[in-house]
């Protein structure tokens, strides 16, 4: 671990620790808020741009590589937006210094998460990451949040005991919690498999897959939709990553068994997630489920395992899919903010009512159908390819329909936006947009060069592939 | 990077400064639009002239921006490859986009779109930047769909005139019939060299069958055809004149319908391996006589000047044809000035009679507009081809090699061309500028010289309407390191004799013109109204009804026709299908959402049980 990455992780992680305490003790506005937080992102933003790769600190719990380096430039940068939005949806809100210390705090945990080379370093990160956003969770305080906070509370307990008793068997066996010892000293057998699945199935629960996925569009729906864009974008893509360094750097001996379990898993988690957002009525759900989709779609990349591919699929899917879920939900955030939108009733001649925002949201939508040259296109073609790659053409028909199925609820909202009368006369707030829609144009402009821009991502994951040794 | 990357990029910034000012409304920003283009396109300008001189000086540049994409054997990076030929393209573009920033301060003065206008103008000059610099077909490609996508927003810039969102739909499409051929071609190239660079594609050229070349060949020039509106592709040019005056000098005109010569040009290892090239001349020949005798018939002036543009891109066409690609070059180089000029004249015309088009309704103007007039008559002139001005050297060279590498009959309609040339133009500048005055009393009012912003670059295009064609020996040589110029020499006292013929005949066209439109000696109508001319003249007024034509094909016959029957299966075979599939989506949807109870202990037990299942499988399997 570099020093300048960790003292990125612990700047951001004290300037969210510290604002809460600003705020008691100054009663700080949220726009001086807003100026904190933006420097503390800004200099672990430069400390991770200046940070080198490959070396490890603390005993080897954590170690950078270019994924790390990679996923966590993106993922703070999308964090940083997403607090620049918060605050300008939440500015009258006098717990929202709170809020945006809670979502640093998470991020700080996601940053670790992405550097994890231990059981132990990867749960006390999770844990970090998913600690703030309980509270969170019930930030709107209001019967609805309060019900999504208790459901996400008791899934993701059960989800961390399932995870340290995986763990807890592994270590039984080995006596070492590191993913290299693990790798080395682990053998093929029915106990290591037991272990495996039972951390697969906590990070079931954090990814949204199924059958662990139903605790989602519930939380998801029922919080404020500023704290659902953390939730399934930057929580959901970190996720990812450390799903992906379990599978291949911890437990690659028992991985290649789990290859159908993934395949199975990633078909009935993108079908349902589709079929079930076809029939929702409520943007905020529609989003929530398509997220559960897009679990799927990542999984397919995991099923095909057995290619270098995969890898390149798993990261530029989690790389599109940070910027295109968090921003999804954030445009939403602003739309119900002015408008009061929430439904796709309220939906109808919002694009004619907002043409930026309106076009802003269509892009983050067209990007999570895939449509080039959106960087979600370009990385469902690399999990695709990795399927067909992997002799899994199945899997990828599969998700070519599902592809083609989600198109229908995208279009449908756009639809509304663009082809309808307006229903709502007056905007509920109005106020001077630029800082909701600088943000969402820069996540907007980061989604179309990763879309055109391949290398930097293909560089990334060149590297790890070769590293794993591939 | 390096410095072939900011010739391209600053006009990008252009576009991003005063495309921002448009979007957000930024109101200091929209006065001040202009100045970003100019900054950015004279800085450019500067630095082309600067990679002029270090190419001149024997250097090639190879620069590689960034690396686009790599996957497989495809590998293609984003760079500046600059040779000659690259190097006189980008002093072209960046002196006429300058000049035409400048002239559109003034012409599109009080337009409320004038922020967007600049922003789309510096769109166009980054495109077709990166068109002309391109190293590889991909970025070629790139570059290609740009600058059409630019002429597209830009032909349809006033889109609520119905007219003009139609001529944008017309150039659009007809352009998608050329460039699906040419990424086909594209795809050919990439599939038989196994590499889109320029550099590995034409150094393998003698290993690759000349029968698979003839085909990329065909492929890369049905682009070629769209792009530089050529016949049977042709009909889109005219109607793009509904879009703004400066922008049918700088696009259409000077610029982006010169692409397609510039990329023949450029491909030349391709089309001299090939069989090709008599169809390249075919076309050019055919487009060059045939727009001719149209724009002699027009009477609305930009239109008659876009008939000649296709006219003269025909010649170029013919020059690549008999293979003489130095001279195609050369008359794209000279006719760029002067029908910049041409263009940018007809657009202080119709700025002054505020937006009179029609040559019916002027007349005269010659004392109201000193400067446009005598500028005009100078593109004129040079456009005819009367020596010593710069058109004489370019038209007359192709005509020449026309004869000199065997084409007699090419020859023999390229020479008439030069007369009916002489003859429409004559009938403009006498119909425009001088004779009676045919505009009412309210424009006469209005009538005034246009302010220095649009003279001045009328003057200076001028200057190189006169001299250009004096560089004729250097730019020969010049051009010649990176392309070839096929050429049988002439005796010089045939060569001596074939330009007198061409020369005669355009002085013969103009005194015809006189005849008629000047001194009044003979009417037109004694000729329009001659019932043996009479439904000659209607064929060629109507544009050999091309449009009607191509309307009963395409959009009665196969859109029509071809359309009611897939209606028919649309209607009733696949909605059928995807009504069904949406049925019964939405169903398992519904259902599905029983299982979402919103309890935490039923969603607990799915986790215990989606455990427990996995297990079994693994068990299982």
């Amino acid at each position: 671990m570099n020093v300048n990455y960790l003292t990125a992780v612990m700047l951001l992680a004290l300037t969210g620790a510290l604002l809460p305490v600003i705020n008691r003790l100054f009663r700080i506005s949220s726009v001086l808020g807003g100026v904190i937080s933006t420097f503390g992102y800004l200099v672990a933003l430069f400390l991770l741009l200046i940070s080198d790769t490959g070396r490890s600190l603390l005993n080897g719990f954590f170690t950078t590589d270019e994924v790390s380096r990679l996923l966590g430039i993106l993922i703070l940068v999308s964090s940083w937006m997403l607090a620049l939005v918060v605050y300008w949806i939440t500015k009258r809100d006098k717990f929202v210094n709170e809020l945006i210390a809670s979502v640093m705090v998470s991020t700080a945990g996601a940053l670790l998460l992405l550097c994890s080379k231990n059981f132990i370093s990867l749960v006390i990160a999770m844990e970090l990451m998913t600690m703030p956003t309980y509270l969170m969770v019930l930030f709107a305080f209001n019967e609805e949040s309060f019900e999504a906070g208790v459901k996400y509370f008791f899934n993701g307990a059960l989800a961390v005991g399932f995870i340290l008793f995986g763990v807890s068997i592994l270590y039984g066996m080995t006596g070492d919690f590191t993913f290299k010892a693990l790798a080395s000293n682990l053998f093929k057998d029915p106990l290591v498999a037991l272990a495996a699945l039972f951390i697969l199935a906590g990070f079931g629960f954090k990814i949204t897959a199924f059958p662990f996925h139903f605790w989602g569009p519930d939380v998801y729906d029922g919080t404020c939709p500023g704290v659902a864009a953390l939730l399934t974008g930057i929580s959901k893509s970190a996720a990812f990553i450390a799903l992906m360094r379990v599978v291949f750097e911890a437990l690659p001996v028992i991985s290649e068994h789990l290859s159908l379990i993934f395949a199975l898993i990633a078909a009935i988690t993108m079908t349902l997630g589709n079929l079930l957002a076809l029939a929702q009525r409520r943007v905020s759900r529609i989003l929530a489920y398509s997220s559960v989709a897009h679990a799927g779609y990542t999984l397919v990349a995991f099923a095909s395992l057995s290619v270098p591919m995969s890898i390149t699929g798993i990261l530029y899917h989690s790389v599109a899919y940070v910027f295109m879920k968090t921003a999804a939900f954030l445009s939403f955030a602003v739309l119900l903010y002015i408008w009061g939108a929430r439904t796709m009733d309220d939906y109808k001649g919002l694009g004619k009512r907002e043409p930026v925002l309106g076009a802003l949201f269509l892009i983050f939508l067209f990007s999570l159908a895939g449509v080039p040259p959106m960087a979600g296109f370009i990385s469902k073609v690399f999990v695709f390819t990795a399927a067909v790659k992997a002799g899994m053409t199945w899997l990828a028909l599969v998700g070519l329909l599902n592809s083609a199925f989600s198109v229908a609820y995208y279009i449908w909202i756009a639809k509304q936006m663009y082809l309808e009368e307006p229903t709502i006369e007056k905007p509920v707030n109005s106020a001077n947009k630029v800082w909701a829609v600088v943000p969402l144009a820069v996540m907007a402009v980061i989604l179309i060069v990763l879309g055109v821009w391949v290398n930097p991502v293909l560089n990334a994951s060149a590297l790890y592939i070769s590293r794993l040794g591939f | 990077m390096g410095i072939t990357f900011w010739i391209a990029s600053l006009p990008l910034f252009s576009f991003l400064l005063a495309g921002f000012g448009s979007l957000f409304n930024v109101p200091s920003f929209k006065k001040r639009s202009h100045y970003f283009g100019l900054i950015a396109v004279g800085i450019s300008l500067i630095l082309s002239f600067k990679v002029l001189l270090s190419v001149l000086g024997g250097e090639v540049l190879r620069e590689t921006w960034f690396n686009w994409v790599v996957s497989g054997a495809l590998s293609a990076n984003f760079g500046g490859f600059v040779d000659s030929l690259t190097a006189v393209m980008l002093v072209v573009v960046n002196f006429i986009s300058f000049l035409v920033h400048l002239y559109s301060i003034g012409y599109m003065e009080g337009d409320p779109g004038y922020d967007r206008f600049f922003a789309y103008l510096g769109l166009f000059t980054f495109s077709m930047l990166t068109l002309v610099l391109s190293p590889n077909f991909l970025q070629l490609f790139f570059g290609w769909e740009a600058v059409g996508l630019s002429s597209y927003l830009l032909i349809g810039f006033w889109y609520k005139r119905k007219r003009a969102a139609d001529a944008a739909i017309k150039a659009f499409l007809m352009n998608r019939v050329g460039d699906f051929l040419f990424i086909l071609g594209i795809v050919a190239v990439f599939w038989l060299f196994g590499s889109l660079d320029f550099d590995g594609v034409f150094s393998q050229v003698s290993k690759v069958p000349g029968k698979d070349l003839s085909i990329i060949a065909l492929l890369l020039l049905g682009g070629a055809v769209g792009k530089s509106a050529q016949f049977p592709l042709h009909t889109w040019l005219a109607d793009a004149m509904e879009g703004p005056t400066p922008i049918s000098a700088l696009i259409h005109a000077a610029t982006m319908v010169a692409a397609g010569v510039f990329m023949i040009a450029r491909c030349w290892p391709i089309y001299d391996g090939s069989s090709v090239l008599p169809v390249v001349g075919v076309i050019g020949v055919i487009t060059a006589f045939g727009a001719a005798t149209i724009g002699l018939t027009q009477f609305d002036i930009k239109r008659i000047l876009a008939y000649s543009t296709l006219s003269q891109l025909g010649y170029m066409f013919a020059a690549l044809g008999s293979g003489a690609y130095v001279f195609a070059m050369f008359h794209l180089f000279t006719h760029a000035f002067f029908k910049a000029l041409l263009f940018l004249g007809s657009g202080s015309v119709i700025h002054a009679l505020e937006g009179e088009q029609d040559i019916r309704k002027m007349g005269g103007l010659y004392k109201y507009m000193k400067i446009t007039t005598i500028t005009f008559v100078i593109g004129a002139l040079a456009l005819v081809g009367i020596p010593p001005l710069a058109g004489f050297f370019s038209k007359d060279k192709i005509i020449m090699a026309s004869f000199s590498n065997g084409h007699k009959l090419w020859w023999l309609f390229l020479t008439l061309g030069a007369l009916l040339t002489a003859l429409y133009m004559g009938r403009l500048i006498f119909m425009v500028f001088f004779g009676e005055e045919r505009f009412g009393e309210r424009e006469r009012r209005h009538l005034h010289e246009s302010p220095p912003v649009m003279t001045i670059p009328l003057i200076v295009l001028a200057v190189p309407s006169v001299l250009a064609g004096f560089l004729e020996g250097w730019f020969t040589d010049f051009l010649k390191r990176s392309v070839p110029n096929h050429l049988l020499e002439l005796p010089h006292g045939l060569e001596l004799t074939l330009a007198l013929i061409t020369v005669s005949l355009a002085l013969l066209g103009l005194v015809i013109s006189s005849l008629f439109y000047l001194w009044k000696k003979i009417s037109p109508q004694i000729i329009t109204e001659n019932p043996l001319i009479r439904p000659l003249y209607l064929v060629v007024y109507n544009k050999y009804y091309f449009d009607e034509i191509y309307y009963f094909l395409f959009v009665k016959g196969v859109g029509f026709t071809f359309g009611r029957l897939l209606s028919f299966i649309d209607k009733y075979v696949i909605d059928g299908i995807v009504n069904a599939l949406a049925y019964i989506t939405k169903f398992t949807g519904e259902f599905l959402r029983f299982s979402q109870t919103g309890l935490v202990n039923a969603y607990v037990l799915y986790f215990l049980f989606g455990v427990l299942i996995i297990v079994a499988i693994i068990w299982l399997v």
